[in-house]
């Protein structure tokens, strides 16, 4: 592994500066206070995709993600949307997506075929193999809904048409497919862009079904589902 | 410039620095400038197609066998893995010897296809190397067949072939081998891009190139297009992604989602690569297959049982629609039973510990057989369907990578017996890029090793030792890539 010892001269010695003893003090120069009702550090000067008003985020300098392999995966989605297992993904009604079809690029192993080890990082097919797999449980879950409802869609009445963008309805459903995928509830931004789903791009209504595989199918694929 | 200059602040300092230093040590496309992938004109490419014989494939038991009357002592010959005289046959036009059929295969179905019918039909461009090699451990050998031992900075052939030509390509480096076959090379700076893209169902691997074709019920491609741009709203702006936008792996994955996934999409990859026959499956899946599929599930009408039969059709197109310059399949270790018997052996060429001579017999005839097929399809197709192009085997080179050859010797007298890994062989190369015809080296008849030859010239020399890293660099040469550390051999390549 290469190194380039400029930059990381540089960042040493930027480290050792500015040490006015805060904690926060990496935060912003003379150590700014976070803002009292985020918790977070003050606005960022190089600008946030989320909007001027955000709270600014602190970029994780050294985060070394890993990436959510085939068992773990498998268990999570199952687990999110209370199917079984073996009910996620079949290709043609008979391979298994997870355990068979896609092991490589879902980062499997199996000593019977030769795949002795599981592959280090994801594979170009990984992206398209995820969403197969959830687009495939969403509807899983869709399917069952008409012999046995939950509360995975929060009541929503997949047959009619879905209810309006930020409705109480709208929100419900999101709200329960965040907390199902992500352990923690939507911001405002996600309860308005994944509500928005709702509508077509025609600005009709949605069906009830379709809108909620849309928004399971957003928050499945997603990177902060597939890595931790 | 102040630390605390408004226009640069330390905070943005840091994150430059950080960014430089992350970039120093782990670079997120893991690749200097230099070695990124850079698009080739599709008629200058090349294509390699690599089998693994997996488990030890005796060049002594195909191309280079001894016969009994050329060991020069009767005794000495009743312990050494010698065919008799008549057994071994001289396909015609050709300077090889090859063992014909044995008499009884015990276990094993007798193959319908023959050594000596693949040389009779391949044999001007079929080269034969002898070479020793570095390891008897089956994982270890495997990858140095590919890595030539590490002669090129650790990089595999693929990755050098995908580093060569696969710029511009989706797929430019495809596996579906197994243990060390599908091991990467120890390069790091070696891009992702021209890392292998591991298959696991070469018969279903369509599928993992289409976000949704083939799930019934499945949403509009305008409601998956809304639902997608949603989520990739939603990446750049959420406190997750916001903490991460720097992290390597997940900037990798999503520039892929955002890039590549389009491209296979667009081009209608699924369909191309579909090999299931959509009169098999329930129409509510919407399985469409190319035309040139139809041509392919005739050639290898077992594809569906035969997982080698699958690998070789998806290696065909892969390479034939330009998504793939480097294409890796092999056996695994289980074995292949059909109606007429085992003809693919368990542990594949390692089957050779129980049962020596019939194993190498049976596996051999199975490899040439797939191996007939792919370059039969290779010779009566043009490269991209474009005639300007020329056929698809004018371009190719089909190397059998093996990991090691197995024992010389043998229980005197014996016709069946078990042998172990010895480090003594030779490699099977077939493309027109090579001066075909010719056995590079030799075999010493009172011992069965082979030994090498003069890379400028193609003579053998006795008492001389290749190894991996000629097999590489022989193939580098072959393919024009970039090797610095391998020599050429004019003796051997063409032009």
């Amino acid at each position: 592994m290469r190194t380039s010892s400029a930059p990381l001269t540089m960042l040493m010695l930027l480290c050792a500066c500015g040490s006015e003893g805060s904690p926060a003090g990496a935060f912003g120069p003379g150590g700014a206070q976070p803002d009292a009702a985020t918790g977070m550090p003050p606005g960022d000067p190089d600008g946030d995709p989320a909007g001027p008003g955000a709270p600014s985020i602190a970029r994780s300098t050294r985060s070394s993600l890993q990436w959510k392999r085939y068992a773990t995966f498998e268990a999570d989605v199952s687990a999110a949307l209370d199917l079984a297992p073996d009910a996620l993904c079949r290709e043609f009604g008979e391979e298994p997506c997870v355990r068979g079809v896609h092991l490589g690029p879902l980062g499997g192993h199996d000593v019977r075929t030769g795949l002795l080890e599981s592959p280090a990082e994801p594979l170009i097919t990984t992206p398209t193999v995820v969403e197969r797999v959830v687009l495939s449980a969403c509807l899983a879950r869709v399917d069952k809904e008409r012999s046995a409802p939950s509360q995975v869609f929060a009541g929503l009445d997949l047959a009619a048409p879905a209810p309006p963008p930020g409705s109480d309805a709208t929100n419900a459903l999101v709200t329960s497919l965040t907390r199902r995928f992500f352990a923690r509830d939507p911001s405002t931004d996600e309860l308005e862009h994944l509500g928005g789903l709702a509508r077509g791009a025609d600005a009709s209504a949605e069906a009830g079904a379709a809108f909620a595989l849309k928004v399971c199918l957003a928050l499945g694929s997603s990177s902060e589902f597939l890595f931790f | 410039m102040s630390f605390n200059s408004p226009s640069l602040s330390r905070r943005t300092l840091l994150r430059m620095a950080s960014a430089a230093a992350a970039l120093g040590v782990f670079n997120p496309s893991g690749a200097r400038t230099e070695d990124a992938l850079r698009p080739v004109d599709p008629k200058d490419r090349k294509l390699l197609f690599i089998l693994g014989a997996w488990g030890g494939a005796s060049i002594i038991d195909s191309f280079m066998p001894v016969a009994e009357g050329e060991v020069g002592d009767f005794f000495a010959s009743l312990g050494l893995n010698v065919f008799p005289d008549a057994q071994l046959v001289r396909p015609a036009q050709t300077s090889f010897r090859v063992p014909g059929q044995l008499g009884a295969y015990g276990i094993f179905a007798k193959p319908s296809f023959t050594i000596e019918q693949f040389a009779t039909k391949h044999g001007r461009d079929i080269a034969v190397v002898a070479h020793d090699v570095s390891s008897v451990n089956h994982s270890v050998a495997q990858q140095r067949s590919l890595n030539g031992a590490g002669i090129n900075r650790g990089r595999t052939l693929m990755e050098a072939m995908a580093l060569r030509y696969g710029g511009g390509m989706v797929l430019p480096n495809c596996n579906m081998a197994s243990d060390g076959y599908v091991r990467h090379g120890a390069d790091p700076s070696v891009p992702v891009e021209a890392r292998h893209e591991l298959v696991t169902s070469p018969r279903l691997f369509a599928l993992g190139t289409h976000g949704s074709r083939g799930i019934p019920g499945a949403l509009s491609a305008a409601q998956i297009g809304a639902a997608r741009a949603a989520r990739d709203a939603l990446e750049q702006r959420s406190l997750f992604g916001r903490t991460f936008a720097d992290d390597a792996r997940r900037a990798r994955y999503l520039s892929n989602r955002a890039g590549v996934t389009a491209k296979l999409e667009e081009a209608s990859v699924v369909d191309k690569l579909m090999l299931v026959d959509p009169a098999s499956v329930d129409p509510r899946y919407g399985v469409r297959i190319d035309p040139l599929t139809e041509v392919v599930r005739k050639a290898l009408p077992d594809l569906d049982t035969d997982h080698q039969q699958a690998q070789v059709a998806l290696a065909f197109l892969l390479a034939h629609h330009g998504i793939s310059t480097s294409v890796t399949f092999g056996f695994t270790q289980d074995a292949f039973v059909t109606k007429a018997g085992v003809v693919g052996a368990p542990i594949a060429f390692d089957f050779s510990h129980n049962s020596h001579r019939q194993a190498q017999s049976v596996m051999w005839a199975r490899t040439l057989g797939l191996l007939d097929v792919l370059i039969d399809l290779l010779k009566t197709h043009d490269y991209m369907g474009d005639p300007a192009l020329g056929k698809m085997w004018d371009r190719s080179l089909v190397y059998v990578a093996t990991e090691f050859g197995r024992d010389k010797a043998r229980p005197a007298l014996s016709d069946s017996w078990g042998t172990g890994h010895d480090l003594n062989n030779g490699s099977l190369l077939i493309s027109p890029l090579l001066r075909g015809n010719a056995v590079y080296g030799g075999v010493d008849p009172r011992t069965c090793l082979t030994y090498g030859f003069d890379p400028d010239t193609g003579k053998p020399v006795p008492g001389t030792v290749m190894n991996e890293s000629d097999v590489y660099g022989i193939i580098a040469h072959a393919l024009d890539l970039d090797s610095p550390s391998t020599r050429r051999y004019p003796g051997v390549v063409r032009g």
